[in-house]
């Protein structure tokens, strides 16, 4: 089946690729909490006058990654632009979770068991040189992208093991891949932004590593923008690709330019002041205060995924009742909507909604600090104890001191550990001696495509822990939870097995064996002039911007 | 000759300095300024914990992103915790952090700096040589490399600093061995068959007090803002420690909507620097007018 | 003469070479794994091996070391694991921002030190004397990243007078590179609104970093100028009838330029750190900023490069305030 052993994960990277491209970065629309009510220092009747070319648009991202290799992108930080340079064979449809919509191909359709698929490839597509896109370049890219060895690979990797096989080009205008397996919804993995991207193969000539190195500064994809220039560090200048199959009639965008900018407030202030068209979300009152701005739309698409703080089952919090506890001492709500001012829904199961198979209900929230005081008793944790909580640099800062003061309420102290966020990842996906696990940790996750076994399979399965490299922090393991892991990749097909299994997995884990403290589902809040329009969020497509459907109004 | 009077007058200067507060105060009103700031933060960061309204560390998430008022002078952060009470534990963190710097550069470059005086030849050629090596490097820079090295935190910090600081004072102590060296009462010390040692301690440690003490003092305020800036910069304090660079850094993304968080600690930490650098310049220039321009860590002429 | 210089010369070769020691040591003691760096942090182990091998990172030490020596007698920096360019590339790219950015800051604080520093001179121990101390050492007391926050606050945010960040507005094209300092190349090649913008974006982070350089030059001016007023040939001047100005650009000036280079080396270290924190605050994309973020990113090469390329240039005006102090002064000895 899978091999697992490369299913490693970049969403870690959501809101700044912070701990590796921007040192003080701390974009984070998680970060903290607020009270007042502040008022936006420049309300103007219709929003800040535009100074510049309303031909180019400008993102303002924390931090983004420069790297153009569709066979090793794995970061949000590179999603943003790369969204706009490379196309998939499909893609997500609108702000739907789960339809998807012909993109580089044209038609799609499989055999009865669903585990042969046909391609039938739109024509007259190019590539940003000029060259021509068909079954053979596809073939080749694809393969480029498994054997590689980059990184993005394991979606493809997943189901294609023997790329000259099971990638066929039936004739230049039909592709067909031969999975092995049954997967009904292959169609979703095909519009997928992780891994499933199409360079043109005629990079691995241009120089080390299969070209991925000239792919840092350079990008070669059949997308509707290319690469003019990079400043690392500074920006990316994205211009159209004359190539493109959608053609240029109508109104476009002739540049896009990506700014990394990692302080909240300037964000902010670009914003009110025009300088920025998008940007990433700031803190919590500044997200309030920009909502009635005028001039500004402020998103609130809910997206597949969701914060939650890792209770690690070895050490103090081994029994499941102890992390029950935890569970009723964090007040969610008050959280979510005093404090993140609305930009986190709070959960209501494991899994995020929207998801397939989620069942809203399976967690329900609550306070209680007595009965967690009786659960801690019973599960032997002496008042006094001392638990660890680590975080990384901008992401669960604020969680973590209110945890800190929650679960004092029950006699418990909490040692605050900021990491940078190299080392951070380290503790929770590599092994380390049980005296340097931390006891609770802040992360989040959301998926490469809209299926709960690829969201819960790195972070839940017992195949996924730190000795895997993986990123199951807390070890944790549960029966009913992998189970229904397990059989929703190989029996994909039998829904009514599944919504059971998956109903069980998300009553286990959201009140009897917790393997974490969910925090809220993520909710995409970007910040964007009101003269930009044509932009739809979706939930699959985590913060990124289709640029070619954008125009000025 | 002018070299002659020197050692016994920066001795005697010495004595005179315990007794003379008045006429130092009365040279100019910014050496009295810089004394009363510099008295009144070291008493804020000894009584600090006793005076603060409430414990720093005490979240409060009913008051959050208060503006100053009367319950709270300084307003509040994001998470409700009392600023003021912040500012005031900022300011023993800041002392103790460059007493220890200091300290440790004080004490571990004086040593080598009598040691390479005294010693000479290829003792001296050596240490100089390191010690120079040290001083080639832009001292910030090396001190945030050390620290990122080490893992960012405060006490990696105050030793990355200790690391930046002590060449300055091996350089200037060895000097002043130098010029001392070759002077009567050691000769005659040695004469009397006197140890080293005690030749180092008693003669030489009197006459470079006085000058180790301007240098101390102008350092203090350096060695703050040094380590605030990396705590600025995230290779310092660590949240939630109330050290001003670090509150200065989260107070940095609220600007717009509360920016008490960010001007108060700072405005603390000004005033700290401040007062130091207007002491220590001021016992540059009273205790040796001369000295002026030659104590900014070169060797003195 | 000749033979101290040489000396100095032979001593700053050591320095460097101690200072790549230095530098590359300390950048191999850090924990994580430069392979995994430059993999991707969800690169398989399997392709993080063959990274390693590929630049020969598992090699002892010494070999690494060996091996940077020789690509550096060669000009090659190395390659960055975080921009994935040459570094050499980099630091041509990042250190014309940086020079641009401190060789204002240099004008404007020398500009002011000048002018405080002569009036205090001439009104020495008076209240301007003391105005000019007090605000000379406010000057370096002030923290730089502080100092930033509130004018941006106030003068961007607050006013919309001056820019938030960056070197240019988004969306401007540079001028076609020459110099890369923006204000030059614009005005060489004529673009006259590019050079406004420039300089708008300029504004904010020179005068926070001109306060440290003026604080520190104050007094080197003002002592200067108080010498060189009371030497012979200026009261001789005086008497003679020329106007007070005159005596002032002819001689006391000239005069008291010369002590100001000598405080180039500490300006200099004094500029590293400012522009380390100015280059944070205000996005400024130079030489400071690619140096903190290869420090927090562990990537070799850059941090070694950029770290080295600063040294050599503070090893280097180091070397001529000395050279300039022997001119001064061939009776100092060097100890």
């Amino acid at each position: 089946m899978a091999s697992w052993d490369n299913r490693f994960s970049r969403r870690q990277f959501l809101r700044g690729a912070a701990g590796v491209a921007s040192g003080a970065a701390a974009g984070s629309l998680l970060a903290a909490c607020g009270g007042s009510t502040p008022t936006s220092t420049k309300q103007k009747a219709t929003g800040a006058a535009l100074k510049r070319d309303p031909h180019t648009l400008v993102v303002a991202m924390d931090a983004f990654t420069a790297d153009f290799d569709p066979a090793s992108y794995f970061l949000l930080a590179a999603i943003v632009p790369d969204y706009g340079i490379y196309d998939s064979l499909m893609r997500m449809k609108g702000n739907s979770a789960t339809e998807t919509k012909p993109w580089l191909a044209e038609r799609i359709s499989t055999n009865a068991d669903k585990s042969v698929w046909t391609f039938t490839l739109r024509h007259g597509v190019k590539y940003s040189d000029g060259t021509a896109f068909d079954a053979n370049a596809l073939k080749a890219a694809y393969t480029r992208t498994i054997t590689a060895n980059l990184g993005a690979s394991s979606t493809l990797k997943d189901y294609i093991t023997d790329p000259a096989k099971q990638l066929i080009v039936k004739d230049p205008g039909t592709f067909v891949m031969d999975l092995g397996v049954p997967v009904p919804r292959f169609d979703l993995l095909a519009a997928s932004q992780y891994g499933m991207g199409i360079v043109n193969p005629n990079v691995s000539s241009k120089g080390k590593q299969e070209g991925h190195i000239w792919l840092q500064s350079h990008s070669a994809g059949t997308g509707a923008y290319m690469v003019k220039s990079v400043q690392p560090g500074n920006q990316i200048i994205l211009t159209q690709n004359p190539h493109y199959w959608g053609g240029w009639s109508g109104s476009h965008f002739k540049e896009i330019i990506i700014l990394q900018v990692p302080q909240d407030s300037s964000r902010r202030q670009g914003m009110e002041s025009g300088d920025f068209d998008i940007a990433f979300a700031s803190t919590p009152q500044d997200t309030e205060a920009l909502r009635s701005t005028p001039g500004i739309f402020v998103g609130n698409q809910k997206v597949l995924g969701m914060d939650y703080v890792i209770l690690n089952t070895n050490g103090h919090l081994k029994d499941p009742k102890a992390r029950q506890a935890i569970n009723m001492l964090f007040p969610i709500d008050q959280f979510a909507t005093n404090v993140m001012k609305g930009t986190i829904e709070p959960p209501h199961s494991i899994l995020p909604d929207l998801m397939l198979y989620s069942t809203p209900g399976t967690y329900k929230a609550q306070m209680n600090v007595a009965k967690a005081k009786q659960l801690l008793q019973e599960a032997g944790i002496k008042p006094g104890t001392q638990l660890t909580y680590e975080f990384y640099t901008g992401q669960g800062d604020s969680a973590g001191l209110l945890l800190q003061s929650q679960l004092g309420l029950a006699g418990l102290q909490v040692r605050i550990v900021e990491k940078a966020y190299p080392a951070f990842v380290a503790d929770i996906s590599t092994v380390k001696p049980l005296s340097e696990q931390p006891d609770m940790a802040y992360w989040f996750w959301w998926p490469e495509f809209n299926s709960p076994s690829d969201f819960c399979f790195p972070i839940l399965s017992s195949q996924a822990t730190p000795k895997q490299g993986l990123f199951n922090g807390g070890y944790y393991v549960n029966p009913d939870v992998d189970n229904a892991i397990n059989k929703g990749f190989s029996d994909a097909g039998n829904t009514k097995l599944l919504t059971n299994l998956w109903n069980t997995a998300q009553t286990v884990a959201g009140q009897k064996d917790q393997p974490w403290l969910p925090i809220g589902q993520i909710i995409d809040n970007s910040y964007l002039r009101t003269d930009v329009k044509g932009y739809v969020a979706n939930p699959v497509y985590v913060q990124s911007y289709d640029f070619y459907a954008l125009s000025r109004a | 000759m002018k070299q002659d009077r020197q050692p016994r007058a920066a001795a005697g200067r010495l004595r005179r300095m315990s007794r003379a507060v008045q006429p130092f105060l009365a040279e100019s009103w910014l050496n009295g300024l810089g004394a009363v700031i510099v008295v009144l933060i070291l008493l804020l960061a000894v009584f600090g914990p006793l005076l603060a309204p409430q414990n720093p560390d005490q979240v409060n998430l009913l008051a959050v992103l208060q503006p100053p008022s009367v319950n709270h002078w300084f307003g509040t952060d994001s998470l409700g915790r009392d600023i003021f009470s912040q500012v005031l534990a900022g300011a023993r963190i800041s002392i103790e952090v460059a007493v220890i710097i200091l300290s440790l550069s004080v004490v571990f470059g004086t040593a080598l700096g009598i040691m390479s005086g005294l010693a000479g030849g290829l003792v001296d050629e050596i240490i100089m040589r390191i010690t120079d090596l040290f001083l080639a490097f832009p001292g910030f820079i090396l001190a945030a490399a050390i620290a990122a090295t080490l893992g960012p935190s405060l006490q990696h910090t105050v030793l990355a600093l200790a690391v930046v600081f002590w060449p300055w004072y091996t350089r200037l102590i060895r000097g002043q061995v130098l010029s001392l060296r070759e002077r009567e009462f050691v000769l005659a010390a040695r004469v009397a068959r006197a140890g080293t040692m005690w030749i180092a301690t008693r003669h030489l440690a009197r006459n470079v007090l006085a000058i180790l003490i301007v240098q101390v003092s102008l350092d203090v305020g350096y060695a703050i803002l040094a380590t605030s800036s990396l705590s600025f910069l995230g290779l310092g304090a660590q949240p939630p420690s109330p050290e001003w660079g670090a509150l200065i850094a989260s107070g940095r993304s609220y600007i717009q909507t509360a920016w008490w968080w960010t001007v108060f600690p700072g405005l603390a930490l000004a005033l700290t620097v401040l007062g130091f650098n207007l002491l220590g310049d001021g016992l540059r220039d009273w205790i040796d007018p001369r000295l002026r321009g030659s104590l900014v860590g070169g060797v003195q002429e | 003469m000749v033979t101290v210089i040489a000396r100095r010369l032979v001593f700053t070769v050591f320095v460097l070479w101690g200072v790549t020691l230095v530098t590359f040591f300390l950048s191999r003691v850090v924990p994580g794994n430069p392979a995994r760096l430059m993999a991707g942090p969800q690169a398989s182990p399997s392709a993080i091996a063959h990274i390693s091998r590929l630049y020969g990172l598992n090699d002892p030490l010494y070999v690494q070391y060996g091996r940077y020596m020789r690509d550096l007698a060669q000009g090659n920096l190395g390659f960055s694991f975080l921009t994935r360019r040459n570094v050499r590339t980099d630091i041509a790219t990042f250190l014309p921002a940086t020079l641009e950015l401190a060789g204002y800051a240099l004008l404007l604080g020398f500009v002011l030190a000048l002018v405080t520093g002569t009036v205090a001179a001439y009104r020495r121990g008076k209240a301007a004397d003391a105005a000019g101390r007090l605000t000379a050492i406010a000057g370096l007391s002030v923290p730089v990243f502080w100092l930033a926050l509130l004018l941006q606050l106030l003068f961007s945010t607050q006013l919309g007078w001056l820019p938030l960040g960056g070197r240019l507005s988004p969306g401007m094209a540079p001028p076609p590179h020459i110099t890369g300092l923006l204000t030059v190349d614009s005005l060489l090649t004529g673009n006259f609104a590019i050079f406004v913008n420039a300089v708008e974006h300029l504004v904010l982070p020179v005068v926070v970093l001109a306060a440290g350089v003026y604080g520190l030059m104050v007094r080197v001016m003002r002592t200067s100028v108080i010498d060189a007023l009371g030497e012979e040939y200026v009261r001789t001047a005086e008497a003679k009838g020329l106007s007070r100005w005159r005596v002032l650009r002819r001689h006391v000036l000239r005069n008291a330029l010369l002590p100001a280079v000598t405080v180039l080396g500490l300006e200099f270290g004094l500029l590293a750190a400012g522009v380390f924190v100015v280059e944070s605050v205000f996005q400024w994309p130079g030489i400071g900023n690619y140096a903190f973020q290869a420090i927090q990113a562990n990537d070799y090469n850059a941090t070694l490069g950029a770290t080295l390329v600063i040294a050599v240039i503070y090893v280097v005006i180091n070397l001529i305030v000395d050279i300039v102090y022997l001119y001064l002064d061939p009776r100092i000895r060097y100890t």
